[in-house]
């Protein structure tokens, strides 16, 4: 009995994710990393939109959510829209970001200006990217190495747009 | 020829130059000494220079001839030796300091001609006809060799301010500038041997290649000469040679080891390939590099950081004070002799000078 019960009570975890505080920045990263490792990519697609939908304005949220759109739905450009959204609060609010997250924020902002111009330079349309898209294969191809869009959680801040 | 007797010497020259020599070395003590020498059984901080021997005073014996050269690996010709960092000041200006040239006997009542036969155009050498002269100041790393004259012969005293190799500087600047074009060419090259149109596939493939451009491609040859070959003064210097095996350098009159230049020139060729300090400095594969070059970490950090510097701030001259500044954070004295080496004022002539860049054809693929 004990056992069904934590049974369906990580079930509801795991699917509902009913967030009555917002999750650490630490939760958000070891979570995140923690699927991401285990090759649990229904449960990472499923952790991120509840994630988000229940904190749309929290910035590791943003993050993930940013990281969901790359490589769930190959959405380039919707993932750099939400890195730009908290630059833009870190521009408008100094001192409200760590030092080191905003360099690796900085970073990744690059990183997907490179990528959305490296397909455009090769004639793969966004609509192709976004047919493509496949989480799966992604992780296939980096195996259990953590990408830095999950490796700047570690390091963001608790705080909101 | 008369016959010798007890009271005169032969009179056979040959023999009489052997007779006088005699007397001169059971009499003559020559010497150079001075209070910023090293002294005591050396063995450098490199240990892949090989150990020597330093005196203080230093005696010689040896007659006047050019061969003589104690930056010759291949000779054993001694020297009295100063290093850099224990005659400057903490502005490494240069401070005064004097040379004592001794040469005499207990009993020859004669005083003997000092002069100068080598050096750089620096230093005042007084009371060059006495037995005791002084060479005071000499602010110009490099050889300093005086000629006492017997009257049949010369013996020839060396004074070593070892010099690191040539002044690269202008070379480094125009490399500098040089690679942002060369490392985006070859992030162009990488992303299309490796392209994917799923996200992010590309970019994994073309960091697993940085990996590995990092771990076994990527490496200078960095042998400064200058025209006239005093710089660098080999005995102090590591064999240089392709494969990670480098000396020491001069860039903008700071001495650094060559494997540090290497490093800020990878760090720079990295931002240009896309990659910021942070994940240079931190990512764990390149951290792994790092160790296996044997760096130390805060020299490796300021070795990186001035490759970002260059990326961010092009336009800034080696010989800006930021430069010269970031360049001194670079030395270290616990593996190293950057600090114990003159900085070379001489700039390298690339004709006598091996300067390579890593392997030609840097991979495309992981």
């Amino acid at each position: 009995m004990k056992l069904l019960l934590q049974t369906i009570a990580m079930f509801a975890l795991m699917t509902n994710m009913s967030f009555a505080q917002a999750p650490t920045p630490t939760q958000v990263s070891s979570q995140v990393s923690s699927l991401w490792q285990n090759n649990q990519i229904t449960q990472l697609d499923q952790y991120i939109t509840n994630l988000i939908d229940q904190n749309p304005n929290y910035v590791p949220a943003i993050v993930a959510a940013s990281f969901q759109d790359a490589i769930f739905k190959g959405k380039l450009t919707s993932a750099k829209v939400r890195l730009d959204s908290i630059k833009t609060d870190s521009d408008a609010n100094a001192g409200k970001y760590n030092d080191d997250f905003l360099s690796s924020l900085g970073g990744l902002i690059k990183e997907l200006d490179y990528e959305i111009a490296m397909h455009a330079r090769h004639g793969t349309s966004e609509s192709a990217l976004e047919a493509k898209a496949s989480a799966s294969a992604v992780r296939n191809a980096w195996g259990s190495n953590i990408p830095q869009q999950i490796l700047i959680l570690q390091i963001s801040d608790a705080v909101s747009l | 020829m008369y016959p010798p007797s007890e009271l005169c010497p032969p009179l056979d020259p040959i023999a009489a130059a052997f007779f006088w020599r005699s007397k001169a070395d059971r009499l003559l003590k020559v010497e150079l000494e001075s209070d910023s020498a090293a002294s005591g059984s050396y063995f450098p901080e490199d240990s892949r220079i090989k150990s020597v021997n330093l005196k203080n005073p230093q005696g010689f014996n040896e007659v006047a001839n050019d061969e003589i050269d104690p930056c010759d690996k291949q000779r054993d010709d001694p020297a009295l030796v100063v290093f850099y960092e224990d005659v400057v000041d903490s502005d490494y200006l240069v401070e005064d300091f004097e040379v004592q040239l001794t040469a005499g006997s207990d009993d020859l009542l004669n005083a003997f001609q000092w002069s100068k036969v080598k050096g750089p155009n620096s230093g005042t050498l007084t009371d060059a006809n006495k037995s005791n002269a002084v060479y005071s100041n000499p602010k110009v790393g490099g050889l300093y060799q005086f000629d006492v004259d017997l009257g049949n012969e010369a013996i020839r005293t060396s004074l070593l301010l070892p010099l690191a190799g040539a002044d690269m500087t202008d070379w480094f600047e125009a490399e500098a500038a040089s690679i942002g074009p060369w490392a985006r060419a070859h992030l162009t090259a990488t992303e299309d041997a490796n392209y994917s149109d799923l996200p992010f596939v590309t970019r994994y493939d073309v960091f697993r290649t940085w990996i590995l451009i990092s771990g076994g491609f990527f490496d200078y040859t960095l042998d400064p000469v200058d025209a006239n070959e005093l710089s660098p003064c080999r005995r102090y210097q590591s064999l240089i040679r392709a494969g990670s095996e480098y000396g020491y350098v001069t860039i903008s009159g700071v001495v650094v080891h060559g494997s540090k230049v290497n490093l800020a020139l990878w760090s720079l060729f990295g931002n240009h390939f896309g990659y910021r300090q942070s994940s240079l400095a931190l990512g764990g594969h390149l951290n792994s590099i790092i160790t296996l070059r044997g760096l130390d970490p805060v020299s490796s950090t300021e070795s990186i950081g001035l490759g970002t510097q260059m990326f961010m701030f092009p336009d800034i001259g080696m010989d800006d004070p930021r430069r010269v500044t970031h360049l001194r954070r670079m030395q270290s004295d616990e593996d190293l002799i950057e600090e114990k080496l003159w900085p070379s004022p001489y700039q390298m002539d690339p004709a006598k000078s091996n300067m390579s860049r890593p392997f030609p054809d840097l991979p495309t693929t992981p």
